[in-house]
């Protein structure tokens, strides 16, 4: 009996931390980001430039960077050699990153990328309506989506990624 | 006392300056504790050039050539949370509202054109936000379409403020703003 409840109560322990673990952290928040209330995720299913299809629900279990973008941005062409730092920090971690170009060619982001971030290889939205669904407030803008499919955090504008406060905040959840 | 009035003198003509700087200058910048504003004056051939890069037909480009941008960038310098609406921004000429071709305006005009939806989603992200909000430190920027003027005119900004709009209404008052042109020589 006493061993029944001994598992029991590592199980609700267990699971409070992974719950703890999915909605806040104890790191604090870098400038810029600000807590969402949970709203569902919309949908996110597109090819990537070289015809690979990537879904939002694939990801499902894992925490999913969503960040949209576009060549004629300002503020975009500052932030992805920073996102491309941590494409490849994140590399088969639990938190998976999906790059979004907003109604844009792929003649035009190749060309983009090709000098700027490289190693990135963005989805294409390619006639901007999945963007319009996630309602971003400008471009450039970055959710951070939890296992269960919900929209847990925005960033303001552009954010240097790479730099040492962001890469905390995003190391908890990989 | 002639002290004081030199002072008055200096900064009446400092203010007179600045307005009439306004019309010239390529960027005017505004600032107080509460909001950055920076005017972007683009020419029609500026704009072509942006939306012809982005591949839009000439159709789109002779368009959007035929109307004035009114560029802004804006930062919330403020502690509070600061609203675009530009519903409530007015473009005075001569005692006269110039209206806002808002994005009612220029969807008629794609159906006409049969623009294709990548190309109305991009024109729509350059757009200034009809209405949202700004947190503290938080950017916006874009264009305000009007149509095109001669002459120089007029910008009210009205910002509601607070997490419901339920603040004090910021003002910003900008003269002399032009629709920039082409160097004809």
């Amino acid at each position: 009996m006493k061993f029944i409840a001994l598992i029991l109560i590592s199980l609700v322990v267990l699971i409070n931390h992974a719950n703890a673990k999915s909605e806040s952290t104890a790191v604090p928040l870098p400038h810029g980001i600000i807590k969402q209330d949970g709203r569902a995720a919309p949908p996110l299913k597109l090819n990537n430039l070289d015809g690979e299809l990537y879904n939002i629900e694939d990801s499902k279990g894992k925490w999913v960077f969503v960040h949209f973008w576009a060549t004629w941005c300002g503020p975009c062409r500052k932030e992805i050699p920073t996102i491309q730092d941590i494409v490849s920090q994140f590399k088969g971690t639990n938190l998976d990153i999906a790059i979004i170009n907003t109604a844009e060619s792929e003649d035009t982001v190749f060309n983009f990328l090709g000098l700027l971030a490289p190693d990135i290889n963005s989805l294409m939205d390619e006639d901007g309506l999945i963007t319009e669904k996630w309602q971003p407030r400008g471009l450039p803008a970055t959710y951070l989506v939890d296992p269960q499919g919900k929209i847990r955090y925005l960033a303001l504008g552009g954010r240097p990624w790479n730099k040492a406060e962001y890469l905390a905040f995003l190391n908890q959840f990989k | 006392m002639k002290n004081i009035i030199s002072i008055l003198l200096v900064l009446v003509s400092s203010a007179y300056h600045f307005n009439c700087y306004a019309a010239k200058d390529k960027n005017l910048v505004y600032q107080d504790d509460e909001v950055y504003l920076r005017f972007i004056q683009l020419t029609p051939n500026q704009i072509g050039s942006f939306y012809e890069g982005r591949e839009f037909s000439k159709d789109a480009v002779s368009l959007l050539m035929a109307s004035c941008y009114v560029t802004i960038i804006i930062d919330n310098k403020s502690d509070d949370f600061l609203w675009i609406d530009i519903a409530k921004w007015k473009f005075i000429q001569n005692g006269k509202n110039i209206v806002q071709q808002d994005r009612k305006y220029w969807n008629k005009q794609w159906d006409k054109i049969n623009l294709k939806q990548a190309h109305r989603s991009t024109f729509s992200w350059t757009l200034m936000p009809a209405e949202r909000n700004l947190y503290p430190d938080e950017g916006v920027g874009g264009r305000i379409p009007i149509p095109m003027q001669s002459k120089p005119f007029t910008v009210v900004l009205n910002f509601p403020t607070g997490e419901n709009k339920q603040g004090k209404m910021k003002t910003v008052k900008i003269d002399n703003v032009v629709c920039k042109q082409d160097d004809q020589s």
